[in-house]
């Protein structure tokens, strides 16, 4: 049952995807803050493929030897960032878009929401079997 | 990276755009001082951001060196104060105008110190929402343990 719950493959893929938006989350608030710095540069990470490379890697996790262990350590993946191509540059050399970055923000957001309620849903399912169904 | 560590960072924009405002109001007060500590009239003041790698935990420290580039903060960098000339004005009654009646008023334009505060004030409201974002995060994974 533990394996099934914790080293399930969905639920790793959820908690990356946690880990990425909150990584994300900390890009924008950083393009926000430094919308007037001159020479800044708006930086982002490809969200699909950082987490196509977060569930193939497999991070700083303890060696498991007993299909009995628990998994553990963090799986931590670096993200690359990269600076976001295409945007105005102006005059003080800074291409921040505010617009761009308050639409990323709610989808961000959005995203984030989305999958800690998956997540909770699935906590639950294990609650009600713990319960037997009550 | 976690939740705290991010909000530092929308943290330091409120800060840089506080402490631009307060610039701005500075120069708006002393749009008709024609006589300051350092003689003469009120230079008009402004000031320049630059981007702060966040000192944090331990966590973020080893990102930062692992060269997993985080979001960065802001600060202000310094407050110079503006080279432009002074504006002259014929008044003759002043007690600082010079033998031709001129006097030397501070180099600020009302209308652009307006501009500024507005484009601060935008910044700062763009800053609250990414903190609302972030708490809106904290909450919800709160809920996973619910």
């Amino acid at each position: 049952m533990s394996k099934v719950f914790f080293e399930d493959n969905g639920m790793r893929t959820m908690e990356r995807f946690l880990d990425l938006a909150v990584q994300r989350q900390s890009l924008i608030s950083s393009n926000v803050a430094n919308v007037d710095t001159p020479g800044y540069k708006t930086i982002d990470l490809t969200f699909e493929q950082e987490l196509k490379d977060a569930t193939a890697s497999e991070g700083s996790r303890l060696h498991i030897t007993n299909n009995l262990h628990l998994p553990v350590g963090t799986e931590t993946h670096s993200a690359s960032v990269k600076q976001v191509e295409g945007l105005t540059v102006r005059n003080d050399l800074n291409n921040v878009n505010v617009d761009r970055e308050m639409a990323q923000l709610s989808t961000n957001a959005f995203r984030f929401s989305m999958v800690a309620q998956l997540i909770a849903g699935k906590f639950r399912t294990l609650k009600s079997a713990i319960q037997e169904g009550r | 990276m976690n939740l705290l560590s991010v909000l530092q960072i929308a943290a330091s924009g409120l800060t840089a755009q506080r402490q631009r405002v307060e610039v701005i109001s500075s120069n708006l007060a002393n749009s008709n001082t024609t006589r300051t500590e350092q003689g003469g009239p009120y230079r008009r003041k402004d000031l320049v951001f630059t981007t702060e790698s966040m000192q944090g935990s331990f966590q973020t420290m080893l990102g930062q060196a692992l060269d997993n580039e985080a979001g960065k903060g802001v600060r202000v960098a310094g407050i110079y104060e503006d080279d432009s000339p002074f504006i002259r004005r014929f008044e003759p009654g002043h007690p600082d105008a010079d033998a031709d009646g001129y006097v030397l008023m501070p180099n600020i334009s009302p209308v652009e110190e307006m501009v500024n505060l507005i484009s601060a004030t935008r910044s700062f409201e763009a800053n609250t929402q990414a903190v609302s974002a972030i708490k809106e995060l904290a909450q919800k994974s709160l809920e996973i343990g619910r």
